[in-house]
């Protein structure tokens, strides 16, 4: 590269990543002719949510990553923050992208939450608990998901090789009503949480809560670009704490509202904690990759080197355990207690093909990575750490897919799937590579990248 | 104290800036030293590759043992809990069913197998680090120096033990004088 170019760390006329915004826009708009052509409208609704929450986990694991590094006031990560504030400055793009979903469902065209939308809906016109309960006759009515099979209640109804214990048999019905009596009482009395209005506004908010951050860290950050003036710094290490509360109530109750109401029944109180955790290793693995990336071109000079690229693996292998330790936390304790209730959302994701997918998550989202990642050597040989972390972002995807995608039925990838997420994706990098080559790659102006320049393990 | 006999245990060489240490330090790696050492006020970043110091062998001995951990509670429960074979005739296991889940069932035996690891891992970290670093003893001829109190201070110090297969007490001398020290002295023990 030029000696201009050294000097002000900018994409400036690189030959990939000044046209890298290209790629992801052409895959953007044949993804979306694929969804749009292959998809019924069912699918569509399931495999849309897919590709937006797993677009909007990169954004947000650079929220994350940005709010922390201010809040220790950390150095060591100052070289690289620029790439994880151009993610996290696409919060807008998610936002314009999750407003059609969101209206999807609020208008009844995108029918993925129909189990507590109806019973929500019920409600209002009056229906109790009584009433709701005595429609279970037609069970298949109201479950949107049981022809697949995979309901533990569905399962001791019509399956008698599952309830076959002799003494169980003659009460098995009346005790299946009342567990279908207790699925109803349970979502009914959610509705006060979970009804359409109230699902559409705290959806915007979390869209709200989430640009206001990201724009103003990102806007500061450029600011200090131009006048240097440390004053930026201080503001937001004060509001870091804030913002860094804010931000995990909006995403753990966004995990809640679009994924965990997929099962209108079933409730885990860490379930937004393992979003969180996928976030964070999504989020690490990309910023090594395109700081990788710059750093092989010559872009950043020496100022994101092989020491900044250990640090971020570091962080992302512990991150791979936080959440094998949460995802792993949140099954054994529903495996052991056994509760059909709460067993049901994992019998899906055992039956119908998706038991390969979810051996596929232990295996390639902790076991490989762990052993593949542990050692200090393995961290620093860089191209091995490319190779991982690809891995590592695929598996993020799976992991994603794993909690939408067997609320829709039995394991199969369809076009539609993997259009929708071309599609959201695809938008939402082309807003990031575009971004990307039209600032300064380091934060020029923060009072701390000297010493983040200077970074050095010790053994 | 007349009648002690004393032998030469190592020269001490004092600097005065933390660029002076590292430049020595630089010289006497690459003179090929291993038993010597560098002795600063505070840790100081770049000194591990001026010194031509290899990565430490602890993360390895914590490996190994975690991995030990891992396959010693994997083993226990499995021959206490659910196999009821006999090892080396001290008798078997006895199969449990515990919260109506199979013998043997494995997702139960997870946190035990984690637990058992990180303990080991944890464990052996520490004693392995103790015995790299030759820890605990309780003296060492190096504070025979009353200069060397400054290296809690202010000022820098180089050490060469005697036991180095390099070391000889003209040669060492005059390559610490080379390296332009504030002061160089050789510290003697009493033999016993």
């Amino acid at each position: 590269m030029t000696e201009a170019n050294k000097k002000d760390y900018r994409v400036g006329n690189d030959a990939f990543w000044s046209r890298a915004w290209v790629a992801p826009l052409v895959l953007a708009i044949a993804g979306g002719l694929v969804a749009i052509l292959t998809a019924d409208a069912d699918r569509l609704g399931y495999a849309y949510l897919f590709g937006l929450f797993t677009t909007a986990t990169f954004m947000l694991g650079g929220l994350f990553l940005v709010l922390v590094q201010f809040l220790t006031a950390s150095y060591w990560g100052v070289s690289s923050r620029r790439i994880v504030e151009v993610v996290m400055s696409g919060a807008p793009v998610v936002a314009l992208l999750a407003l059609p979903f969101i209206g999807g469902v609020a208008l009844g065209k995108i029918n993925i939450y129909d189990e507590w939308q109806s019973a929500a809906a019920h409600g209002e016109h009056g229906d109790d608990h009584g009433d709701s309960a005595s429609e279970s006759d037609s069970p298949s009515d109201e479950h949107g998901t049981l022809e697949m099979g995979a309901s533990v209640a569905y399962a001791q109804d019509h399956g008698s090789d599952a309830g076959a214990d002799e003494t169980a048999h003659e009460e098995e019905h009346a005790h299946t009503s009342q567990e279908v009596a207790l699925h109803h009482q349970i979502i009914s009395e959610k509705t006060g949480y979970l009804n359409t209005n109230g699902w559409a506004a705290r959806g915007i908010g979390y869209l709200i809560i989430w640009c206001l951050i990201a724009l103003a860290y990102f806007g500061w950050s450029r600011r200090q670009d131009d006048d240097r003036d440390p004053k930026h710094t201080l503001r937001m290490q004060r509001l870091a704490a804030p913002a860094l509360i804010l931000f995990a109530l909006s995403l753990t109750f966004a995990a809640f509202d679009w994924l965990m109401s997929l099962e209108a029944a079933w409730f885990s109180t860490i379930f937004g904690v393992i979003i969180f955790a996928g976030s964070a290793v999504a989020i690490l693995a990309l910023t090594i990759l395109i700081g990788l990336s710059l750093y092989k071109r010559g872009l950043v000079g020496d100022a994101i080197n092989i020491e900044h690229f250990h640090d971020l693996s570091r962080l992302m292998f512990g991150f791979v355990c936080f959440w094998s330790y949460v995802q792993f936390s949140q099954w054994m304790l529903i495996w052991y207690a056994g509760i059909p209730e709460e067993a049901t959302w994992f019998h899906k994701r055992w039956e119908g093909g998706w038991m390969f997918v979810s051996y596929l998550l232990v295996f390639g989202h902790f076991v490989a990575p762990f052993l593949l990642l542990i050692s200090r050597v393995q961290k620093r040989a860089l191209r091995w750490l490319q190779v991982m972390c690809f891995w590592v972002i695929f598996m993020h995807i799976v992991d994603i897919y794993w909690f939408i995608m067997p609320q829709a039925g039995g394991f199969q990838v369809q076009l539609a799937d993997v259009g929708a997420l071309l599609f959201v994706g695809g938008v939402f990098f082309a807003y990031v590579f575009w971004q990307l080559g039209r600032v300064p790659l380091l934060p020029v102006g923060d009072p701390r990248l000297q010493r983040s320049l200077h970074l050095h393990q010790i053994y | 104290m007349a009648n002690e006999t004393k032998k030469p245990a190592l020269y001490l060489a004092e600097y005065g800036t933390p660029n002076a240490i590292a430049r020595a330090a630089m010289r006497v790696r690459d003179a090929g030293y291993q038993k010597w050492d560098c002795h600063t006020p505070y840790a100081m970043h770049g000194m591990d590759e001026a010194m031509g110091l290899k990565p430490t062998r602890i993360g390895y001995i914590s490996f190994i043992f975690g991995m030990i951990g891992l396959a010693t509670a994997v083993f226990m429960m499995n021959y206490t809990n659910a196999f009821s074979f006999n090892l080396l005739n001290i008798g078997a296991g006895y199969p449990l069913v515990v919260g109506g889940k199979p013998p043997g069932a494995f997702p139960s035996m997870v946190p035990i197998i984690f637990e058992l690891g990180i303990l080991l891992c944890g464990l052996s970290t520490f004693f392995g680090l103790l015995a790299i670093i030759k820890l605990p003893r309780h003296n060492h001829p190096i504070f025979e120096s009353e200069r060397f109190e400054a290296a809690s201070d202010d000022r820098f110090f180089i050490s060469i033990e005697v036991g180095d297969q390099k070391f000889n007490l003209d040669g060492t001398k005059a390559l610490l004088e080379a390296t332009d020290p504030i002061s160089l002295e050789l510290i003697e023990e009493e033999v016993r």
